[in-house]
């Protein structure tokens, strides 16, 4: 150990003695933590392997083994997950103009048109898309006018419909994480990008993209998290017909009271979701720069 | 190719909104000349630069590089690169990456993108930090990134927006000298937009100074310094004594009157006629300023008002009738020697001074 290495490791252990003398100044913020998010599914699992006083997986078995389950679990997924690339294609063009195209005064209107939806509550939002979507809805009435179809075409109570419900009140969540990301870039970058040679489309995917990726990926995880969890938009545009984990949890839990078998169905959602999501980060940061690594000494 | 030279500003407005920003500019900057628009900040100095890379349209006017139209032209399309204030490196890309982006633009092959990049980051002595990222580097090496992610693609002037105004004070110096060798050695026209005279004074071949959107004077640097034709242009280029007089004789020798007393000059191609009001511009290096008489054409005798010391040059202010002037003339002697309130000889030689019209104020 040179002179330079053990000043350093001295003034390292320093600091860490600094850090732990101090670590009751987080005490706060780990008791709201765990209280508000820790301690309810920790209180799942139990549920979920007791059963008349005894531990047992029956509910596990019935969850994994029943083909049934899979297939929802897979609808879920696939629902949020093409909600999501939605949400994400919808809301990175609406936070680009918010951002970056729109005058300074107006941004204040911009953003409360696209958090107004967020004032009303769910039932009305998705109550007024199945006057749209309904058979004698806006859309049907018109193509039955215009005499383009004999019958109205069936979109209320389809998977359609409830990725159009999903997207419609998760594209502010999309919006608002990728603008908060593009709002603290540079707006110099892409005039650099530019002075270099680049057109403006060239310095939007080689500049502006790739740094405003964390946003992406930030609002694509929360949009996918509450896509995934969402029971009344399902509920109200699938009409009951069509389920999805959430709304299976809810049927275990208020209609049929088998709680250890919804609370097995909340386990094994969490999980899975959990997976994708750290699937996803492993992916993202393989990828953090668009192919600009050609050359390199 | 002279008479056009390598960029032409001709005529050019900018209005935001109801504010001119930039208002009817002209200027000439030929081939290897290394020139500097100076003003103060929000004159329209960085607008002019921004419509000159083409980030901002001009209104009217038209802006010529080497003869072509490039008014509308955008700034993709432009032999020009800009080096900004903030640098604005591209923080997701390495070094190497960095200089290199202007040249895949241009798809020059990777071998020769390679050979470029290397070849400018030992230009500005960085070629061992090429794997790195910009946040890894300081101030001053971000600020030799940008210049040669700039010059690598051999613009045919370089603009330099503020360039060392992040840095401090030290290294500003070294950067400037930096900058003219480089400057010098590569032969490329640098446009380079300052607020701090003495940068622009040590750097220039040509300084154009720019307030409220006009160019008030356009010259050779040492031209512009000893000739200013405005009040604005004496005191923003180095510091100037602004005398009101009015002129009384006018031939072969000026003499004009101030305040009761009379100062004579040697006349110059255009005298201004007799009985006109103008204004005597006189740097402070130029006053010669003694406790006891001082052999000058112009004499007068006055008072200490105050003093300070600054190094170098330091100064005093004296006041005659009335009228207080700053002297920098004063050698350290003749400082040390001075007290305030005490009485002093001040005095300039005839050919000394720059005579302004009043309404040039």
């Amino acid at each position: 150990m040179t002179p330079e290495d053990a000043s350093v490791a001295a003034k390292a252990s320093t600091k860490a003695e600094f850090m732990v003398g101090r670590l009751w100044l987080l005490l706060p913020a780990t008791i709201v933590v765990a209280i508000f998010f820790v301690l309810p599914v920790a209180l799942t699992v139990p549920k979920s392997v007791f059963r008349d006083g005894s531990v047992n997986f029956d509910a596990y078995a019935a969850v994994l083994g029943d083909g049934y389950y899979g297939l929802v679990l897979w609808r879920s997924l696939w629902l949020s997950f093409v909600s999501t690339v939605v949400c994400v294609l919808l809301g990175y063009p609406i936070a680009y103009y918010a951002t970056r195209l729109s005058a300074r005064r107006y941004k204040r209107y911009i953003y409360m048109i696209i958090l107004a939806p967020l004032f009303t509550t769910a039932v009305t939002r998705v109550i007024a898309w199945t006057m749209i979507l309904g058979n004698q809805g806006i859309i049907n009435t018109l193509l039955m006018q215009l005499g383009w179809t004999e019958a109205p075409v069936r979109m209320l109570y389809t998977d359609t419909a409830i990725m159009t419900g999903l997207v419609y009140t998760m594209v502010p969540f999309s919006v608002l994480t990728i603008a908060s990301v593009l709002e603290n870039l540079d707006g110099k970058l892409e005039e650099g990008a530019r002075d270099l040679g680049a057109t403006p489309w060239q310095a939007f995917l080689r500049v502006t993209l790739p740094l405003s990726a964390p946003g992406v990926s930030a609002g694509a995880i929360l949009v996918f998290a509450l896509c995934l969890s969402a029971y009344v938009t399902p509920a109200l545009l699938g009409g009951g017909r069509i389920k999805v984990m959430a709304s299976l949890v809810f049927e275990q839990f208020m209609r049929t009271a088998n709680w250890p078998l919804g609370s097995a169905i909340a386990c094994v959602l969490l999980v899975v979701t959990g997976f994708v999501i750290f699937a996803y980060g492993r992916v993202l940061e393989r990828r953090v720069t668009l192919g600009e690594d050609r050359g390199r000494p | 190719m002279s008479e056009i030279g390598v960029v032409c500003v001709q005529q050019v407005s900018k209005r935001f909104g109801d504010v001119p920003a930039v208002n009817d500019v002209s200027f000439v900057v030929e081939k290897g000349e290394f020139v500097s628009l100076l003003g103060p900040s929000g004159c329209g100095k960085s607008t002019l630069l921004r419509m000159i890379a083409g980030f901002e349209t001009a209104d009217s006017g038209s802006i010529l590089f080497e003869g072509r139209d490039y008014t509308n032209v955008p700034a993709h399309l432009r032999p020009v690169n800009m080096v900004f204030q903030s640098y604005a490196l591209f923080p997701h890309l390495s070094i190497f990456d960095n200089v290199a982006f202007g040249l895949r633009r241009k798809k020059v092959p990777d071998k020769e993108v390679t050979r470029l990049v290397l070849q400018f980051l030992d230009l500005v002595n960085l070629n061992d930090l090429s794997a790195r990222f910009p946040s890894q580097l300081s101030g001053g090496q971000q600020q030799r990134v940008a210049l040669a992610r700039a010059l690598v693609n051999r613009p045919s002037v370089l603009l330099l927006d503020e360039p060392l105004a992040a840095l401090d004070l030290k290294l500003r110096k070294k950067m400037q000298v930096e900058l003219k060798v480089l400057q010098r050695e590569l032969g490329i026209s640098f446009i380079y937009v300052t607020h701090d005279q003495e940068e622009a004074l040590a750097l220039s071949d040509k300084i154009g100074v720019v307030s409220d959107g006009r160019m008030l004077q356009y010259g050779p640097a040492l031209e512009v310094y000893d000739r200013p034709r405005s009040e604005f242009v004496a005191k923003f280029l180095g510091e100037a004594n602004i005398i009101q007089c009015t002129v009384r004789a006018s031939g072969d020798w000026l003499e004009l009157v101030a305040a009761g007393n009379t100062v004579r000059m040697r006349a110059l191609a255009e005298s201004p006629p007799v009985g006109a009001k103008v204004l005597l511009a006189i740097r402070p290096e130029d006053i010669v300023l003694s406790a006891t008489a001082v052999e000058e054409d112009n004499v007068y005798p006055c008072v200490v008002e105050n003093k300070a010391f600054s190094g170098t040059a330091p100064i005093v202010w004296v006041n005659v009738d009335g009228k207080t002037l700053s002297v920098r003339s004063a050698d350290r002697r003749t400082f040390d020697a001075m007290e305030v309130g005490m009485p002093a000889f001040v005095g300039w030689r005839s050919t000394q001074g720059v005579l302004i019209p009043e309404d040039h104020r």
